[in-house]
């Protein structure tokens, strides 16, 4: 099944991402793929993403943090291989992102609140 | 029921100094505050920040000046109130927020006051004195403020945040001394008009909003004028001053435009591309 968020899918990277372990996504990458994930992350985790990584839309030092942080959290794991998490965007971290994107696209906006009433006082 | 005020001779002292265009960021509330002020701690709203006092003589029989009303009626323009959120990369989108047009705003012209705290028309509680010289006085003020929210979540971007970066508050109000036999019609006796505009920019620090520019505008005279309004735009509310009050009208135009669609609220796919390149920094 190809990813199926509204942020995510039809994104050639992201989707090859999903279903081939040579386009993982890793630390050094950079493109608009890695902007997506940095919305993601921030989307999901609220994770802070250096802003000079966001500007060159890299994959460096603070978005990986944000990877590792996102999967140790959902316990995202290949035992095949793994006994704890790493940080690279791989089939089963794109695939829990992409989750959790589509169920925020479709819980919709946050309530903001009363408006004060402060306007004309 | 006899007599008046004597326009011609309304005297009327207004002090603005020190007022201020402040501004207070509230996390907590996700809101950000603009506040005509004179010294703001961001919490407390009630201190008028300009302040006025209108008196005129009066030929009205003083077995008869109890039974009158002295006050302030204040019509208020709603002139142009626009919020612009911004994000922090160009694919995070950014909104426009248009909150003094139609729909959500149904008139521009109102009637200024609270409608819990005074009778129609008046401003607030009308109150008048008598001075030594037998002229009646009244005294008022005001603190005009805007608020709006600090992040909005982005409905063509999956919802991502984006964050408050140019926000604008314009509003015209004609502060007008008046008298009103009981029962009676209401004469207009002096006026003055000023006027208020927020302009507010923002950046984003570590997630924390800053205010980068303030451009705010407070336009208030140093003396009034005898009788009505000229001004051809609040000729009709002048003649029937009625509700509803603009804090009410602007408070559902408010949560209307928030959560509304075009043309009150735009959401658009890619950031402003006058975003500053520090409008969001994270370190």
């Amino acid at each position: 099944m190809p990813l199926r968020s509204k942020l995510f899918r039809g994104d050639p990277k992201l989707e090859a991402c999903l279903v081939s372990d040579p386009a993982h996504v890793t630390p050094g990458a950079s493109g608009p793929h890695v902007a997506k994930i940095h919305t993601a992350l921030f989307l999901v985790d609220g994770a802070s993403v250096a802003s000079a990584e966001l500007e060159r839309q890299h994959y460096g030092p603070s978005t990986t943090a944000a990877v590792l942080a996102f999967k140790r959290k959902r316990h995202i794991i290949n035992y095949s291989y793994q006994t704890k998490a790493d940080n690279i965007v791989g089939k089963m971290t794109i695939a829990a992102l992409d989750a959790e994107v589509l169920l925020y696209e479709l819980k919709g906006p946050l309530p903001n609140g009363d408006a004060a009433n402060t306007q004309f006082t | 029921m006899a007599g008046t005020l004597d326009a011609k001779q309304v005297s009327f002292a207004i002090v603005s100094t020190g007022a201020v265009a402040g501004s207070a960021v509230d996390d907590s509330k996700n809101r950000f505050f603009g506040h005509l002020t004179k010294g703001w701690n961001g919490k407390i709203w009630d201190a008028d920040a300009i302040t006025w006092t209108a008196n005129a003589p009066s030929t009205i029989p003083a077995a008869e000046r109890d039974s009158w009303d002295f006050g302030f009626v204040q019509i208020a323009e709603a002139t142009k109130f626009q919020a612009f959120y911004s994000s922090r990369i160009p694919s995070e989108g950014a909104i426009i927020v248009d909150y003094f047009i139609k729909p959500a705003m149904t008139q521009t012209i109102l009637l200024d006051g609270g409608s819990k705290t005074a009778p129609e028309p008046w401003y607030r509680d009308p109150a008048g004195a008598v001075l030594p010289n037998g002229r009646i006085q009244s005294a008022s003020g005001d603190h005009p403020g805007l608020a709006v929210p600090l992040r909005l979540e982005n409905k063509v971007c999956s919802y991502v945040k984006n964050y408050l970066f140019h926000v604008i508050m314009d509003r015209r109000f004609w502060t007008v001394f008046a008298a009103k036999p009981p029962g009676g019609t209401i004469q207009y006796v002096g006026h003055f008009a000023w006027r208020v505009r927020y302009e507010f920019m923002l950046k984003w620090q570590n997630k924390a909003a800053v205010v980068s520019k303030n451009d705010s505008v407070v336009t208030v005279p140093a003396k009034g004028e005898s009788g009505r309004p000229a001004e051809a735009a609040i000729q009709a509310m002048l003649d029937d001053p009625k509700g509803p009050r603009a804090n009410d009208v602007g408070t559902k135009a408010q949560m209307s435009a928030e959560t509304g669609a075009d043309p009150n609220r735009r959401d658009l796919p890619r950031r402003f591309a006058n975003t500053p390149f520090d409008f969001w920094t994270q370190t």
